[in-house]
């Protein structure tokens, strides 16, 4: 029975070692949101510009706080979807344009590449 | 002095309640820890049927000839495997919230975590089925 205790405990140490890193982004990530929810922001600035054909050129900005990187960052508005490679912590600018009464309708993005996560807006619960 | 069946099936039993616990409330519990969700298995009565099974398994498993006993450790790592799944909604959770009035929906996708750690108690099943082999032929 001792003989294969050896063979066991490199696989526990192996099983550590692999999901270390596989989970340790999605819990940083989450207690982040969960500590501060104004950790990932997206809005649009009010400092809209008509230019015609009843388009809006609006500036949008997607705060976001956590160290962990997000990758395949799409934001989904129902005339446009702006895509972003990849994010770290800090403030990103953007511009996009908007038909009146478009709004954020999904966000969606994977946490390090890992695991993919949607948020849709504006559905009944 | 406890007759050697009484002791075999007592280990039967302990190995049960030991993959019960792995599958359906260790490592849901660590999950639901690290996505701050709680991870729920449906009811009580489903709950004792899940231990139920484990259990017969194991004491089967310890009971039986080495070489058909093994077939009841493969059997509990697989459907120890098949009832995470389930749980876990095959690596994907589904969350409805409100956040500032504004209803939302959460998805999470983590088939990766999921299969890795499925594949790894694969890998334990394996050291099992050579352990149980390995003690027929002493």
């Amino acid at each position: 029975m001792e003989l294969f205790n050896p063979f066991r405990y490199a696989v526990l140490v192996s099983l550590v070692a692999v999901l270390l890193p596989l989970v340790l982004p999605i819990g940083i990530l989450v207690y982040g949101i969960v500590d501060n929810p104004e950790c990932l922001v997206v809005k649009t600035i009010a400092k809209e510009e008509y230019i015609g054909n009843s388009t809006y050129r609006v500036p949008v900005v997607i705060k976001y706080c956590s160290m962990v990187p997000l990758t395949n960052i799409k934001v989904v508005f129902n005339s446009t979807t702006i895509e972003i490679p990849r994010i770290t912590r800090g403030d990103y600018r953007y511009v996009v344009y908007l038909k009146p009464g478009d709004r954020l309708l999904e966000l969606e993005f994977r946490i390090m590449g890992l695991y993919r996560v949607r948020i849709k807006f504006g559905v009944s619960t | 002095m406890i007759p050697k069946v009484v002791w075999k099936v007592l280990r039967g039993v302990i190995s049960g309640l030991i993959y019960y616990a792995i599958f359906l409330v260790i490592i849901p519990w660590i999950l639901g820890l690290v996505i701050r969700y709680q991870i729920e298995l449906i009811s009580l009565e489903e709950t004792l049927y899940y231990a139920g099974v484990f259990i017969a398994l194991g004491v089967l498993s310890a009971t039986l000839k080495p070489f058909i006993g093994l077939v009841f450790t493969v059997l509990s790592i697989l459907i120890g495997s098949l009832f995470l799944i389930t749980i876990l909604g095959v690596g994907s959770l589904q969350l409805a919230m409100n956040i500032s009035g504004v209803p939302v929906e959460v998805s999470l996708e983590f088939k990766e975590l999921l299969m890795v750690i499925i594949g790894i108690s694969f890998v334990f099943a394996i050291i099992d089925v050579f352990e149980k082999l390995a003690m027929s032929e002493e």
